[in-house]
């Protein structure tokens, strides 16, 4: 299957710099999370990767060629980039089909679509009444129309229900466990990181991280606020145990490194009370901090 | 190495249009449009011209053309044909299909090409079949009442044939300027600017100016293209007229396509 090479890719609107110098390869066979704040340059590098726009200089390859280079690129190449890319007085089924023509794939093809997406009942309805999440679905239908080796998802959970999220879930892995390449983005962490085995994540158009998943989640462990009436000696306990302790006050201790079971389960066979045990998860924002600190603009 | 545009990939677009033609209400309602106004005036108009000739002045006998004035109603479908035109790309834009388009075709000149030929071809076939219905429909109500043409006289097939090709020529030029400007009622009122507004800023210009300036107007053309008798010594001849029409169409496209081809979508 086919990897995604972006290189020096950028985009100027006006004075401000959408995308600047970014390079990264989505590899196949794994869940790539492209991970950034809203406003970061996600959508425009998506876009810039099939071809809705020019970059202003650099260039993103996939399979080692441009996808306007690409002959049937709806066959190689699957995106759902957003919602409303469909005229709402037309049927699923219709836009399904008019794309399919436009790529010589047989229309039932089209019927197994609407079937997996589970919006079979929808398929002759104006899609103008559907919700967001049938909207999404038929997103969805429309990037996996041409059985594509490479997958790009911008926000697909937006506007699903809680079984539509675990839906979509299942189909990144069983995508990538077919050997294809995924791009998924999003603005949040908790969302990426249960799907994706690997992050690129970008902030301001730049590269802040290209790291395997568990690298940025314990970036993100965060910190646990400890309430203690024996202080001292806790704080004894978890620095033995690999934990780093920092005293915050008369009675209580934030500590880092470890999470609030493990410091519950030491302080009990220690057999020393706690009143309060609140893990605080670290912004999306400090974990960029952090990384940039710790990791540099690459791995 | 460059992919090469092949003959398979704008036959597939070609049906992909043909399916978004289809499946959308506005194309049929402004198809729609285009019949009845066609046909509809054109036959009001002739009844009109029928049952009024007997009072016409000697000089509205002598220039009398049974043939033109049976194919008036396409000075009123051309406006439908020129929405339909402009509307092939502009409702892409308003309601972001032409993203899903794009990725189709991300190399957009085989895209519009497929849509020229698609949308261009619908209204030059539905052009023709209402231009040789109003002919036939016009000539059967001056009958008795005014002269009739028959189709087999000299210039009738043409004018009747370019009358279609007129409202086909519309199309062409709505879509190259609809790809331009992008926007529904920029577009439309830019053709209402060409076919309607400016010939009548021109015609009230002196005569000179006028007569040199007026000739290039599509209606102009058009009016003088769809006679099978030729009044107007200022005008160009039907053949050049059209020929003209052709270019226009040609460079309408022309822009469009330089314009999307560079555009961000």
């Amino acid at each position: 299957m086919d990897a995604i090479e972006v290189h020096q890719l950028t985009k100027r609107y006006g004075s401000s710099l959408a995308v600047d110098d970014l390079s990264f390869t989505v590899e196949p066979g794994k869940v790539t999370g492209f991970l950034g704040p809203n406003g970061a340059g996600k959508s425009t590098t998506m876009r810039m990767i099939v071809g809705l726009d020019r970059p202003d200089n650099g260039w993103a390859h996939i399979g080692g060629k441009p996808y306007r280079d690409i002959a049937n690129p709806l066959r190689s190449v699957g995106a759902l980039l957003e919602a409303k890319a469909l005229h709402p007085g037309r049927s699923a089924r219709e836009h399904l089909r008019y794309l399919a023509a436009s790529q010589g794939i047989a229309f039932n093809r089209v019927d197994e679509l609407l079937e997996l997406v589970g919006i079979a009942n929808a398929a002759d309805r104006r899609v103008g009444g559907f919700s967001l999440g049938m909207g999404q679905r038929l997103g969805v239908a429309v990037a996996l129309l041409g059985d594509p080796g490479v997958v790009i998802l911008d926000e697909p959970v937006n506007g699903l229900d809680v079984d539509g999220v675990r839906w979509i879930r299942e189909l990144l892995r069983s995508l990538a466990q077919e050997g294809r390449t995924v791009l998924l983005s999003s603005h949040l962490l908790a969302e990426v990181s249960v799907t994706a085995d690997h992050l690129v994540v970008i902030q301001r158009g730049r590269l802040v991280a290209d790291c395997p998943t568990e690298q940025l989640t314990a970036a993100d462990a965060g910190t646990v606020l400890v309430v203690a009436p024996q202080r001292d000696e806790l704080a004894q306990v978890l620095t033995k145990s690999g934990a780093a302790v920092e005293v915050c006050d008369i009675d209580s201790l934030v500590v880092s490194g470890m999470r609030a079971a493990q410091i519950g389960d030491l302080a009990l066979a220690a057999r020393l009370a706690v009143h309060q045990l609140t893990p605080r998860q670290t912004s999306l924002e400090d974990a960029f901090l952090e990384l940039t600190e710790s990791i540099g603009s690459t791995s | 190495m460059t992919r090469v545009t092949s003959t398979t990939e704008v036959r597939q677009l070609m049906r992909a249009e043909w399916i978004k033609l289809r499946s959308l209400r506005s194309s049929k309602w402004t198809i729609a449009a285009l019949v009845a106004t066609t046909v509809g005036l054109g036959a009001l108009i002739s009844f009109e011209a029928a049952s009024q000739f007997h009072s016409f002045s000697s000089h509205d006998k002598a220039t009398w053309d049974p043939t033109n004035n049976s194919l008036a109603g396409a000075a009123f479908g051309e406006l439908a044909v020129a929405v339909f035109g402009v509307l092939a790309i502009t409702a892409e834009y308003a309601s972001g299909t032409i993203r899903s388009s794009v990725a189709a075709a991300p190399r957009r000149t085989p895209l519009l090409l497929a849509k020229a030929v698609v949308y261009g071809g619908v209204a030059l076939v539905v052009g023709e079949v209402i231009s040789f219905a109003s002919y036939f429909i016009g000539q059967s109500l001056h009958s008795g009442r005014a002269p009739v043409s028959n189709i087999g006289d000299p210039g009738v097939i043409r004018a009747i044939a370019m009358t279609g090709g007129y409202l086909a020529l519309v199309c062409l030029m709505a879509l190259g300027i609809g790809l331009a400007l992008r926007h529904t009622a920029g577009a439309i009122a830019s053709m209402v600017a060409l076919l309607l507004v400016l010939p009548g800023v021109f015609a009230a210009l002196p005569s000179s100016v006028q007569n040199s300036v007026l000739k290039f107007m599509p209606e102009q053309i058009a009016a003088n293209s769809t006679g099978a008798v030729l009044h107007e010594p200022h005008y160009f001849g039907p053949w050049t007229g059209m020929s003209l029409l052709v270019i226009y169409a040609a460079v309408a496209m022309a822009i469009g396509t330089w314009t999307f081809a560079r555009r961000d979508v």
